[in-house]
């Protein structure tokens, strides 16, 4: 129950709440006024009865005294006035009746009167009378509490009218109190779910100068920096679209040149690679042992007659430098040989061939008959060298032995 | 023993026992003072007829009261002179809704006074001060006829007036003689009597 009142709304929760207190205290007002009037008029009617005894007995105690029965009726005539006043008694000091008044029995209640076993019905008053200090009788006063019932009843009847119409009035009056002080918070409800749902355009507009207006004016204008802001970073966005979209033409325009070149690349490294299988493919069909290496001397291409002559396996020949393959005998020069065999074939015959005594891996000489040429590019450019030798027969002391002498 | 002699006094002398004798008359009067104001006592005796429950019956058409005074007593005769303006004073006077008629009768001998209340059919009598004169004789009468006796002088009690005024205190006391009253046919309201002096 609790549970289910917490989820209800904040102004069901209102009425709710203020509507079970006004409840419990229209309650209370039935329960408890009534009683507490009945008391009161009771007391009261108690009060009033002793008053109307001792006003009788002051007035009947001389009559008394003096047998005075016409003054006894008159005052008897005179309490006529009081309706609830049923039967008077005036009482000898020997208890025999001097005079009794009874009204006329002209409704039940004067019947009832006959019987005075009822006592919830009649208030009974018996009051001394004395005279100089002497008591001369008593004065036996009964009084109807028929008119203080019907009071009371009619009191009750009013009471519970008072408590209906406050409970009514209450709950009508907090539900249209709670309409009305809930009213700016269900607008900042329905702006809240409008912004959450992507408007932020949406404002609260409350006017009012209580906390509600100004909570409510606060977050419009926290929504108007934040919108000014939104746009202000639209208008940036848009800004630096505008910049970055030239340049991004121009790369877009690089990129697809740069794909086209790169497919261009691809397809020439294809029929290089395709080149270069075939070239293989040669080499090791040819009989002669060919070596070839890029700018920086280094072996790319050993053919099985070179790796052969030289003792290098071709996988371990690829990528090193040409001199530690073709090596000359020991010489601390031998390590610009190739160079050096290259620059002097060239000077002395115009073409780079030679005889040239070379160490294979196994550190064995051997006698070759050596080409050297250069590769060069569409633009003359040096690429590479290739080195195109076998096996020699030719002794040394020949045109070897002048580059054995310029090796020494 | 007397003397012509003796008889022959002196006109100083003469002077002398005159005053003695003047004296000796002032303080009989004096005796039979009334404590109570004359005009206090008519107002006062109006309000304790007013409770006679058979004053109604007793009379005819109005109340009549006598004053019975002595006209050769100055005191007496004023006293009777007073209490007759004071009824006079107010003609549309009515006690228990009677108009008050007052005749003043100067007292002689009471086969006299019997004559004058039969002939005026007197209800009430006020008794003046009198000297020389058995007020007790006028109460036997009263009772007689059932007219009810009043009077301004305290002492007049003792000899069975019903009605008395005195003074006690600062304030007027009223006596009432409950026996003499009911024989001569008064009836006084209870009312009334709690607030007197009974005398019985």
């Amino acid at each position: 129950m609790v549970n289910q009142l917490l989820k209800t709304t904040l102004r069901t929760k209102l009425v709710l709440i203020v509507a079970g207190l006004i409840g419990v205290i229209s309650v209370f007002i039935y329960i408890y006024f009534p009683t507490r009037l009945e008391k009161v008029q009771m007391s009261s009617m108690e009060t009033k009865a002793q008053q109307i005894s001792r006003v009788i007995a002051y007035g009947a105690t001389p009559a008394l005294y003096f047998e005075d029965r016409d003054a006894l009726n008159e005052i008897f005539a005179a309490l006529l006035q009081y309706e609830e006043l049923l039967w008077i008694q005036v009482l000898r000091p020997d208890s025999t009746v001097f005079v009794e008044y009874r009204r006329q029995p002209d409704n039940a209640a004067e019947i009832k009167l006959q019987k005075p076993s009822s006592p919830p019905e009649f208030l009974t008053v018996v009051q001394a009378m004395e005279y100089n200090d002497r008591k001369i009788g008593q004065l036996c006063t009964r009084f109807s509490l028929k008119t203080l019932e019907a009071e009371v009843r009619l009191s009750r009847f009013r009471i519970a009218l008072i408590s209906v119409s406050l409970f009514l009035f209450g709950v009508v009056a907090i539900t249209i109190l709670s309409r009305i002080f809930t009213r700016p918070l269900k607008r900042m409800v329905r702006t809240v779910e409008q912004i959450i749902a992507g408007n932020l355009e949406e404002r609260m507009k409350i006017n009012t100068d209580d906390e509600i207006g100004f909570l409510a004016r606060e977050f419009d204008n926290m929504m108007e920096r934040l919108s000014a802001a939104y746009r202000k970073l639209d208008d940036l966005n848009e800004e630096l679209e505008i910049r970055v979209e030239s340049p991004t033409a121009a790369l877009r325009l690089t990129n697809v040149q740069l794909t086209a070149e790169l497919a261009e690349r691809k397809k020439i490294e294809r029929e290089l690679s395709a080149e270069r299988i075939r070239l293989i493919t040669m080499l090791r069909k040819i009989s002669e042992a060919v070596i070839i290496t890029n700018l920086e001397n280094r072996v790319s291409i050993i053919n099985r007659v070179a790796a052969e002559i030289t003792g290098w396996n071709e996988i371990d020949a690829i990528g090193k430098l040409v001199a530690d393959i073709l090596k000359l005998p020991a010489s601390p020069r031998h390590q610009k040989t190739a160079q050096t065999i290259h620059e002097f074939i060239r000077e002395q015959t115009g073409e780079n061939s030679a005889y040239l005594t070379i160490l294979d891996s196994q550190s064995r000489e051997k006698r070759l008959s050596i080409n050297i040429v250069p590769i060069r590019t569409l633009f003359g450019e040096k690429s590479g060298t290739v080195f195109i030798f076998q096996l020699s027969d030719e002794p040394s002391g020949s045109g070897l032995s002048d580059l054995k002498e310029y090796q020494a | 023993m007397v003397t012509r002699n003796n008889l022959h006094l002196s006109l100083n002398t003469k002077w002398v026992a005159v005053f003695a004798l003047l004296l000796l008359f002032l303080n009989y009067g004096e005796a039979q003072e009334i404590p109570v104001p004359v005009k206090l006592q008519f107002q006062l005796f109006v309000k304790i007829l007013s409770f006679d429950k058979n004053l109604e019956k007793q009379t005819d058409d109005s109340l009549r009261l006598a004053v019975v005074c002595q006209s050769g007593w100055r005191q007496s005769d004023r006293t009777a002179r007073s209490f007759l303006a004071e009824a006079a004073a107010d003609e549309s006077l009515r006690i228990q809704n009677l108009p008050l008629a007052v005749r003043r009768h100067h007292l002689g001998t009471i086969p006299e006074l019997r004559k004058f209340l039969v002939a005026e059919k007197i209800d009430v009598v006020y008794i003046g001060p009198l000297r020389a004169v058995a007020v007790s004789d006028i109460t036997a009468l009263t009772r007689e006829l059932r007219v009810l006796s009043l009077s301004g002088v305290p002492e007049y009690q003792k000899h069975g007036v019903s009605v008395n005024l005195n003074i006690k205190g600062a304030t007027p006391e009223i006596l009432i003689n409950q026996k003499s009253a009911k024989h001569e046919g008064a009836d006084f309201s209870s009312r009334l009597l709690h607030l007197v002096t009974i005398i019985n």
